[in-house]
C-alpha cells in the first residue's frame, strides 16, 4: 500500500486542463510574396476540452486524451499589389501609328499612350474557423526538480488539419473589387477591365494559397507553443512539494513537522481516473 | 472629357517639330537646358524620318529624356512624349534654341501637336495666335468599337482660317494630329 | 467510477503513511510525549512541566514523570482489541504506551563514604526511580474542523482501554484518555495537505476511514 494516493476524475483533469489552455493567443507576421506584400495580425482563442481517460489495456494504452479543444480567431491582414509587376505594359495604340503628312514625311508615328498600373492594397480579414483539436498525451515519469516532484503530460506528435481556403473566395471577390474599382478609374481601359481583372486574379489566387499556407503554418506553430499542445514542451500537471510541511514551526520544542516525498508514481487507470501514488521518508 | 491643351502636355500628348536647318542645338523642358540635337546637312541618300524621344517622370520630380544627347539630318523630325505620366503629374512643354529656335508653347510651321482621345464626347476647340484671332473647331469623339481601329487623322492649321477639315469623326483611341501650315504662335486648346 | 466516486479529486493518508507522520512529530516535538515534574527535568524545551505529586497531609510533593511512546496507528479494518472490540468503518485503532516513573527515595550510601564526601560541595544524591508501563489501547474516530477556508482533519480517541493496573484500571484509563486526546489534538492537518498541494481543493464528502486509508472527496477550487 503506499503512503498516500490522489485520484483525479476525468471531470477533474478535465478542468484543470481548460484553465491551462484558457486565453488568448496573439501574434503579428509579415512577408513579400511576389509583386505582393503581405501584414497579417493573428487573435486566436483557445477553449474547451474534455479529457478522456481510455482504458489503458487497449490502445494506444495510458494516455490521456484532450479533444473538443476549439480553436478560433481572425487574421486582419493586408495585401499590398503593384499591379505593374503583374499586368502586362498596355498601350494605346498598342504601336506607334505612322501615317503620311505632307510636307513632313511618309511615316508620322504619332505617341502611345501606356497606362501607369497603380499599387493598389486590400484589407482582408481571414476568418481562422473554429478548429476541433484532440489529442493524446503521454504521462511522463515523475521526477524530482529541485524541491518539487512534478508530473508531466507529453504531447504525441500532432498535424492540425484546418481549412483556410474558404476564405480564398471572400479574399479574392474583396480582391476583385478593388482591382475593378482602381483600374475602372484609368481612361480607356473600361472594355478590358474584365480581362485585365481576371489575370490579375489568377495571379493572386496562387499567391494566396502560399499566403494562406504560410498563416495556417504560422497558427499551427503557435498553438504548438502552448504548453499542454507542444510535442517539444512538457506540460507541467502537477507538482507536490518534495517537503510537505505538515505541522508549521511554533516555539521552541515546536519544531516543524514534515513529510517528504521520497518516490513518487502517475498512471491511467481502468476505472477512467489518473492515479498518483506518494511513498514518504 | 479629355484635358485638351498644347501648351500644357500630358502623357496623352505629342510635340512634333521638324529640323529644316541643320546646326546645334539646345532643348529643355520647361526652359532651354542642357540637351542637345546635332543637325547635320542634309543628305541625299537619307529618307527625312522621325526620331522618337520617350519622357519619362522621375520621383525627383522631372521629366528625364530617355535619349539626351541626339544626332539627326536636316528635314528629319523629332516626337517628344511621354507615354508612361500618371495624369496626376504636371504637364510638360518643350523649349529649344539653335539655327532656329522651338517652343510647343507657340505652335509654327514645322511644329505638329497631337493628342489621343480617350474620352467620348463632342470637344469643341480653339485654334488662338495667328494673325487673324481664334478659330474655332470641333472633333467628334465616338466609343470605339472592338477591336479599335487605331487610326491618326490630320488637322490642318492655317492662318486666319478655320482649322481644315472640321468637323471630324473619330473614335475613343484614335489620334489627331493638327499640323500647322502657316503662321505662327499658335495655342490649341479645348474651348469648354 | 473508480476512487472518485463522481467527485473531481480522491485524496488519501494510507495507514503508513500517517504513521510516518506520527514518528516525525514523535522526533520533533518530544514534549508531545515526555512530561516530568521540575526534579525530572520538567520545564525544559522539549519535556512538559507537571507539577510534583502532593503527598497529603505533608508540604513535600514527589517528582514523577509520564513518557509516552510513538502511538502504533491502525485504520479500519485493523485487528480487535480485547473489550474495546475492532475498530468499525471510519474509527482506528492506536497502541501506545504509558511509561509513569516516581522518584521513590534517594540512593543509600554508607555513613563512612557519606563522611568522606562531607567536606565536598559536590551533589551526590541520584535518585531512585520507581517505574511502571502501562500498556493503553484505544479506538477512535475522526473530527473536523473549519479553519478560515480550510479544514482541519484530526484523530479523537472515543474509548480507552488500559490493562496492568489492577483496580486502578478505570482510573488510569480515564486519567489517560484525557492525555491521549489532548496530544492527539495538537496533531491535526489541514484537508490540504493529503492533496499535496497539487492543487486547491474543497471538501466534498468524508474524512471516512476504510481500508485502512483516511479518505476525502473533493472538488478543485
Amino acid at each position: 500500500m503506499s503512503d498516500a494516493t490522489i485520484a483525479i476524475s476525468e471531470a477533474g483533469m478535465t478542468t484543470l486542463l481548460q484553465r491551462a489552455i484558457d486565453g488568448p493567443l496573439a501574434a503579428h507576421g509579415s512577408g513579400a510574396w511576389g509583386p505582393f506584400i503581405a501584414d497579417y495580425d493573428v487573435s486566436l482563442r483557445i477553449s474547451g476540452g474534455i479529457v478522456q481517460f481510455p482504458d489503458p489495456s487497449l490502445p494506444p494504452g495510458p494516455v490521456v486524451r484532450l479533444s473538443e479543444v476549439v480553436v478560433q480567431g481572425t487574421v486582419v491582414g493586408s495585401i499590398g499589389l503593384d499591379l505593374a509587376r503583374v499586368l502586362p505594359q498596355l498601350c494605346i495604340p498598342p504601336f506607334q501609328v505612322c501615317v503620311p503628312i505632307d510636307f513632313w514625311g511618309d511615316q508620322v508615328c504619332t505617341p502611345q499612350y501606356c497606362v501607369t498600373w497603380p499599387t493598389i492594397s486590400i484589407q482582408i480579414p481571414v476568418i481562422v474557423p473554429p478548429i476541433g483539436v484532440s489529442l493524446d498525451f503521454a504521462i511522463l515519469p515523475p521526477y524530482q526538480d529541485g524541491d518539487v516532484w512534478r508530473v508531466d503530460l507529453g504531447a504525441y506528435p500532432f498535424s492540425l488539419n484546418f481549412d483556410l481556403t474558404p476564405s480564398i473566395n471572400a479574399i479574392l471577390d474583396k480582391a476583385k473589387q478593388v482591382v475593378h474599382d482602381i483600374l475602372g478609374q484609368i481612361p480607356l481601359i473600361g472594355d478590358l477591365i474584365d480581362g485585365l481583372v481576371d489575370t490579375v486574379i489568377n495571379g493572386l489566387k496562387a499567391v494566396i494559397n502560399t499566403i494562406l499556407g504560410a498563416i495556417h503554418d504560422f497558427i499551427e506553430a503557435l498553438i504548438r507553443l502552448v504548453d499542454v499542445f507542444s510535442p517539444t514542451i512538457h506540460f507541467h500537471a502537477f507538482k507536490l512539494s518534495a517537503n510537505q510541511k505538515i505541522l508549521p514551526a511554533g516555539g521552541p520544542g515546536d519544531r516543524e513537522v514534515d513529510l517528504i516525498i521520497a518516490a513518487l508514481a502517475a498512471q491511467v487507470t481502468t476505472d477512467k481516473e489518473l492515479l498518483l501514488t506518494t511513498d514518504f521518508a | 472629357m479629355d484635358f485638351l491643351n498644347s501648351q500644357q502636355l500630358t502623357a496623352l500628348d505629342g510635340y512634333f517639330h521638324k529640323f529644316l536647318a541643320d546646326g546645334d542645338y539646345r532643348w529643355g523642358i520647361g526652359a532651354v537646358g542642357t540637351y542637345t540635337i546635332h543637325v547635320k546637312p542634309k543628305d541625299p541618300v537619307h529618307i527625312p524620318q522621325q526620331l522618337t524621344i520617350t519622357l519619362t517622370y522621375d520621383r525627383s520630380g522631372a521629366y528625364q529624356p530617355d535619349q539626351p544627347q541626339v544626332e539627326i539630318y536636316q528635314n528629319d523630325w523629332i516626337l517628344w512624349h511621354a507615354p508612361n505620366a500618371a495624369f496626376s503629374v504636371p504637364p510638360y512643354s518643350i523649349l529649344g534654341s539653335g539655327s532656329a529656335n522651338f517652343n510647343s508653347r507657340a505652335l509654327g510651321v514645322g511644329d505638329m501637336f497631337s493628342h489621343i482621345f480617350v474620352q467620348n464626347g463632342t470637344y469643341r476647340y480653339m485654334v488662338g495666335g495667328g494673325t487673324g484671332g481664334p478659330q474655332n473647331g470641333s472633333i467628334q469623339v465616338d466609343p470605339a468599337p472592338v477591336p479599335p481601329p487605331h487610326a491618326a487623322k490630320n488637322v490642318n492649321v492655317i492662318d486666319a482660317a478655320p482649322p481644315k477639315p472640321d468637323p471630324v469623326q473619330i473614335v475613343s483611341g484614335d489620334t489627331i494630329v493638327w499640323v500647322i501650315n502657316k503662321g505662327s504662335s499658335f495655342v490649341i486648346n479645348s474651348a469648354q | 467510477m473508480g476512487y472518485t466516486q463522481g467527485h473531481s479529486i480522491y485524496a488519501a493518508l494510507g495507514q503508513t503513511g500517517v504513521q510516518k507522520f506520527l514518528h516525525n512529530v514523535y522526533s520533533a516535538r518530544p514534549h508531545y510525549f515526555n512530561y516530568a515534574s521540575a526534579g525530572l527535568g520538567g520545564g525544559s524545551v522539549d519535556i512538559g512541566l507537571l507539577p510534583a505529586l502532593p503527598i497529603p497531609g505533608s508540604s513535600s510533593g514527589i517528582d514523577f514523570s509520564l513518557q509516552f511512546t510513538e502511538p502504533v496507528l491502525s485504520f479500519f479494518p485493523a485487528p480487535t482489541f480485547p473489550k474495546l472490540g475492532p475498530p468499525v468503518k471510519d474509527q482506528f485503532g492506536l497502541a501506545i504506551t504509558a511509561t509513569i516513573c516516581l522518584v521513590t527515595g534517594m540512593q543509600s550510601l554508607s555513613p563512612r563514604v557519606r563522611d568522606l564526601y562531607r567536606r565536598s560541595k559536590r551533589a551526590l544524591d541520584t535518585p531512585t526511580l520507581q517505574c511502571a508501563d502501562i500498556k493503553v489501547l484505544a479506538v477512535g474516530g475522526l473530527t473536523t474542523q473549519d479553519s478560515g477556508t480550510d479544514k482541519l482533519i484530526g484523530l479523537w480517541a472515543q474509548a480507552v482501554d488500559v490493562s496492568g493496573t489492577g483496580n486502578l484500571d478505570p482510573l488510569i484509563a480515564f486519567i489517560l484518555h484525557q492525555a491521549l486526546n489532548s496530544l492527539l489534538a495538537k496533531l491535526q492537518f489541514s484537508v490540504n495537505n493529503i492533496a499535496q498541494g497539487a492543487f486547491a481543493i474543497r471538501l466534498e464528502d468524508g474524512p471516512n476511514i476504510d481500508g485502512q486509508q483516511l479518505e476525502i472527496w473533493a472538488g478543485i477550487i
